[in-house]
């Protein structure tokens, strides 16, 4: 006999947990809440376990529940009351001592995908930051793969243009 | 051909950046490309737009608290996992899923002490008791949840042990001092008041040097005095004995000697 959804989700849930919190860190900015959020996930999941299908990916179920206790859930009730409050950078010290100081460019670059609109830094990260394909993605989100386009022509767009800002303000003395 | 050649969108080119362009419509862009240089500045914005973004994600990764989350999982995964052996009895026939289930049930009887999770955990419990649960069966359960991650990350705090010491000491009838509970060579890191089928038990975390958690336990289960006993479940060895109406145990993935030496030191000092 194969294995079943609930022993599948219970023998791959652990290995996933950083990934989750990744995902929580960039949909809501907060730490506490990414905390939460994989509280939630992990909740939720042992407890639908039985509709997981084995041989799935599993890593795909896990962030579609995330997502969507982040839309429907905590979003709603707890989090995001002040907008981009939170300095990317920060994350990057808090558990490794050090990390800010070997990490410079990716609390730089962390720092601007936070202030992306929302709907752009999750495709952002789903694409650049998972490795979804654009067609992936659109499934993830439920959106059209013009969408996903248009989002990250977008996100560039912007980045860019912070990076150059950037640039100037080192520029001068 | 006459006319303005099609305008070329921020999202073609950012397709043909991330590999997404189907091949003619990529080779196509390239010749476009080499001849327009406003087309190609566009494009090189476009990628310093993108530049770095796996480089930041891959640096928070290795930022998420792996100790917190194991922290997380592990009281989530004892609190909720024996849910379908209340929801759905039917499924504990299957063979190595029904074992699972209850070393899960009982685990979660000892973790039934969190706040949180008391009404819940008691309410079920007691609509439907399963085969009888050593209490030893549900501390190594419980500990085999932990990793060193789970305790490395509780700082070593003398004046916080001592209070959490005396508070979770009380129910038992006993004061338990730091002198009386400190083993060698392993940091204390944490004590704790769970509950077992309505009995107190409490549980002292330890964390060694160079190996998995050690945890001493003690309920007050009225059991009569016994001489300390050897066993091994969840792969890890357990000591055992009982004194004064209380159940004693220690455990840990420690070889037999040691855990021996090391009960044998609780034994004197703590009664």
């Amino acid at each position: 006999m194969t294995t079943t959804g609930h022993e599948a989700v219970m023998a791959g849930l652990k290995g996933e947990l950083k990934r989750l919190w990744r995902y929580g860190f960039v949909l809501s900015g907060r730490r506490d809440a990414a905390d939460d959020l994989v509280q939630a996930t992990c909740l939720r999941a042992i407890e639908r376990a039985h509709q997981f299908i084995p041989g799935t990916r599993l890593d795909r179920w896990l962030f579609a529940i995330l997502r969507s206790i982040w839309l429907n859930d905590i979003r709603a009730t707890r989090y995001r009351t002040g907008e981009g409050t939170v300095d990317a950078e920060t994350v990057l010290t808090f558990d490794g001592a050090s990390a800010v100081e070997t990490n410079i460019l990716a609390g730089q670059v962390l720092s601007a995908v936070n202030s992306l609109p929302e709907a752009q830094r999750e495709t952002v990260f789903l694409v650049y930051g998972e490795g979804l394909t654009y067609r992936e993605a659109a499934e993830t989100l439920a959106i059209p793969i013009g969408t996903v386009m248009s989002r990250l022509a977008g996100a560039r767009a912007r980045l860019a243009g912070l990076a150059l800002e950037e640039k100037k303000r080192e520029a001068k003395p | 051909m006459t006319g303005l050649p099609p305008i070329v969108s921020d999202e073609e080119l950012t397709a043909f950046l991330d590999g997404e362009l189907p091949q003619a419509a990529r080779r196509a862009l390239e010749a476009r490309l080499a001849e327009d240089s406003s087309l190609a500045d566009r494009l090189e914005a476009l990628r310093r737009g993108g530049a770095n973004l796996k480089a930041g994600f891959d640096a928070l990764l290795a930022a998420a608290p792996e100790a917190r989350l194991a922290t997380i999982f592990a009281d989530i995964g004892v609190q909720s996992r024996a849910v379908p052996t209340v929801s759905a009895p039917v499924r504990r026939q299957s063979r190595s899923v029904a074992t699972v289930f209850l070393r899960l049930a009982a685990a979660l009887v000892l973790f039934v002490a969190g706040a949180a999770a008391g009404v819940f955990g008691q309410r079920y419990w007691g609509a439907q008791a399963p085969e009888p649960v050593n209490w030893r069966v549900a501390v190594a359960d419980y500990l085999s949840l932990y990793t060193r991650e789970s305790l490395s990350a509780i700082p070593n705090d003398p004046e916080r042990l001592k209070e959490e010491l005396a508070s979770v000491s009380a129910p038992l009838g006993i004061t338990l001092s730091p002198d009386e509970v400190a083993l060698p060579d392993l940091d204390l890191k944490r004590a704790q008041l769970l509950r077992f089928r309505d009995k107190p038990l409490v549980q002292l975390a330890y964390l060694p040097a160079d190996d998995g958690p050690v945890a001493f336990c003690i309920i007050l289960n009225g059991a009569p005095d016994a001489d300390p006993k050897f066993e091994s479940r969840e792969g890890q060895n357990i000591v055992f004995w009982s004194k004064g109406g209380r159940g004693f145990l220690i455990i840990g993935r420690t070889p037999r000697p040691e855990l021996e030496a090391l009960a044998q030191r609780l034994q004197s000092s703590v009664s």
